[in-house]
């Protein structure tokens, strides 16, 4: 992998840089970012690279935070839906042919569905908040993601040495545990890159529309649709803080890349 | 009989959507209508809205009912202006309808002539600038693009008036989609060319647009068709924070308006129209596909 290395080795920084320089931001602001009610609005200047907000807080600062809070919850389901998807999918391999069927069409039906509508339908029940971006989030990667996985499962069980292990008596569960389900794992390691920028993607998005994240939480979403009410007066809100999310996720999208080059998978 | 099949599942999940868009205000927590009457502070009486929102029966009853005067053309009545929801919805769906289908052809045109000169030349300049189009366009967000176009093209360089405008809406759609479509047409559309016949066209003489025409796209239209048909329901769901960022009165924001303000005939009827066009476009897509590769089928 000669072409790429540098924008390669520039996206790992990234998020290296971003791992690293967060929680300290978040650390050395001890607590509660200050309100600096006089400097509301302030454009940047060199010591305060992204400026003040509407509450007088400094934006590099609060967008450092808020970034703490989207990745933890983007990396949160990530895990989630990676679990959730080898498990069903492994339930879809086992089932008996005719409950496959109907678990297949199921599928199907929330593949064809668009995700946000149905996240709007669930937050008009439950009202904004976790549990609406948890739900909106899960059903808008999951199915995609426990088709891909059964996909994969059902290649490697038609490999010789599944067939090698059943005729030396191991049962479905063995089979499953031991061969089927490491095989799953990799490919969803594969794919968490790529899974974690959607999330933050989505995110991002609910929260804007004011139905993702509670008030009082920032997050990147929420920070920008502030960045939205002050389009004219403090332009330098709405730029700022969306820097950090696009950067995150070209460098996911590039480390998703090099993850799935020929070299990795062999 | 694959067409009676497709029919009959279609009608089986638009059947089903609009159960499960009625049976959205009986999920709520607690009773549903001393909850309703809660978040949205409505001045209606109790008595009223039960008949109203049809809890005073069975959930069956009620959505046979509500099934039979939604052939009738009514859906509702909305609870914050006391007007029926049908007419607002229609009004809404066909600005919706306009910005998307801009969209659509934004990011066709932009898509196509980035991909297919792409296609041409790998390792050219258009085949860098794709990937890189790609890219960059997978990955700014729309509350981030739309506010971006707004603040060049509205204010720094005053080209467009917001407000009224389609196009910076539509752009900012399109540019959201077309990074990945000029990804898709570059690779089908290589793909084909990678075929003897693309070369003995060119050994024939037939200039480079033609080829890429005739034995680069043509073959892919099919798998590309179905892609687009299957994206409207994408670009239905980016519309709806376009819309917001815009404040266009399309069915987004007016959906997303209903969520805040509780307004459930309004959200029941705009899950059940939003969902449907969804799938419908989905289903369309598969259509064209099946239809266009039907000859290679029946070769076989």
């Amino acid at each position: 992998m000669k072409k790429g290395g540098f924008a390669l080795h520039t996206a790992e920084g990234w998020m290296l840089l971003w791992l690293i320089a967060s929680p300290i931001c978040v650390f050395f602001s001890a607590g509660a970012a200050r309100f600096q009610l006089p400097l509301n609005l302030m454009p940047p200047s060199l010591l305060h690279p992204f400026g003040y907000d509407a509450f007088g807080r400094d934006v590099l600062q609060i967008t450092a935070r808020a970034g703490l809070n989207s990745m933890g919850f983007a990396a949160a389901v990530v895990v989630v839906s990676i679990v959730l998807a080898i498990l069903s999918a492994s339930l879809i391999v086992a089932a008996p042919a005719r409950l496959k069927f109907v678990f297949l069409r199921v599928l199907e039906f929330l593949l064809a569905f668009p995700s946000l509508i149905v996240a709007l339908a669930w937050a008009a029940i439950r009202g904004p908040g976790w549990s609406t971006l948890w739900f909106s989030l899960l059903i808008g990667t999951l199915p995609m993601l426990i088709r891909l996985v059964y996909a994969r499962a059902q290649e490697v069980l038609v490999q010789d040495y599944i067939e090698a292990s059943v005729s030396l008596g191991g049962s479905k569960g063995w089979v499953l545990t031991r061969h089927v389900v490491p095989e799953l794992l990799s490919l969803c390691l594969l794919k968490a890159p790529n899974l974690f920028a959607q999330a933050l993607m989505a995110e991002a998005t609910l929260s804007f529309l004011g139905l993702g994240a509670p008030i009082g939480r920032d997050t990147w979403g929420s920070l920008l649709a502030q960045g939205k009410d002050y389009l004219i007066e403090a332009p330098h809100l709405a730029i700022g803080v969306g820097i950090p999310l696009i950067f995150t996720v070209l460098s996911l999208q590039k480390i998703s890349e090099s993850l799935e080059s020929p070299r990795h998978l062999g | 009989m694959p067409q009676v099949k497709r029919l009959f599942s279609t009608v089986l999940i638009v059947l089903s959507i609009f159960l499960g868009s009625r049976a959205l205000i009986r999920a709520l927590p607690g009773d549903p209508v001393d909850t309703l009457i809660a978040e949205s502070g409505t001045s209606i009486p109790r008595a009223v809205l039960l008949k109203e929102l049809g809890l005073d029966r069975p959930f069956f009853e009620s959505a046979l009912q509500d099934f039979r005067s939604a052939l009738h053309g009514d859906l509702g009545v909305s609870l914050l202006n006391k007007q029926p929801v049908l007419p607002l919805l229609k009004a809404r769906f066909l600005n919706t309808l306009a910005l998307t289908t801009t969209a659509f052809f934004f990011a066709l045109i932009l898509s196509m002539s980035l991909g297919l000169r792409a296609a041409q030349k790998p390792g050219g300049l258009a085949d860098t600038l794709c990937s890189v189009f790609g890219a960059v366009s997978a990955s700014l967000p729309t509350p981030w693009l739309g506010p971006m176009l707004i603040i060049l093209f509205a204010f720094w360089i005053p080209v467009f008036q917001l407000g009224d405008s389609l196009v910076l809406p539509a752009l900012t759609l399109a540019l959201s989609i077309s990074g990945f479509w000029a990804r898709l047409i570059r690779e089908r559309v290589r793909e084909s060319l990678r075929h003897g016949s693309a070369q003995a066209a060119r050994a024939r003489g037939l200039s480079e647009f033609k080829v890429v025409l005739k034995y680069g796209l043509a073959p892919a239209a099919g798998l590309i068709a179905a892609y687009f048909g299957s994206q409207f329901g994408a670009l239905l769901s980016g519309a709806f924070v376009t819309e917001v960022i815009f404040n266009w009165k399309g069915m987004g924001n007016l959906l997303v308006n209903s969520v805040l303000r509780r307004d459930y005939p309004m959200i029941e009827a705009a899950v059940f129209v939003g969902s449907v066009c969804a799938i419908s476009g989905t289903i369309a897509g598969d259509w064209i596909r099946s239809s266009i590769e039907r000859r290679e089928e029946y070769r076989l």
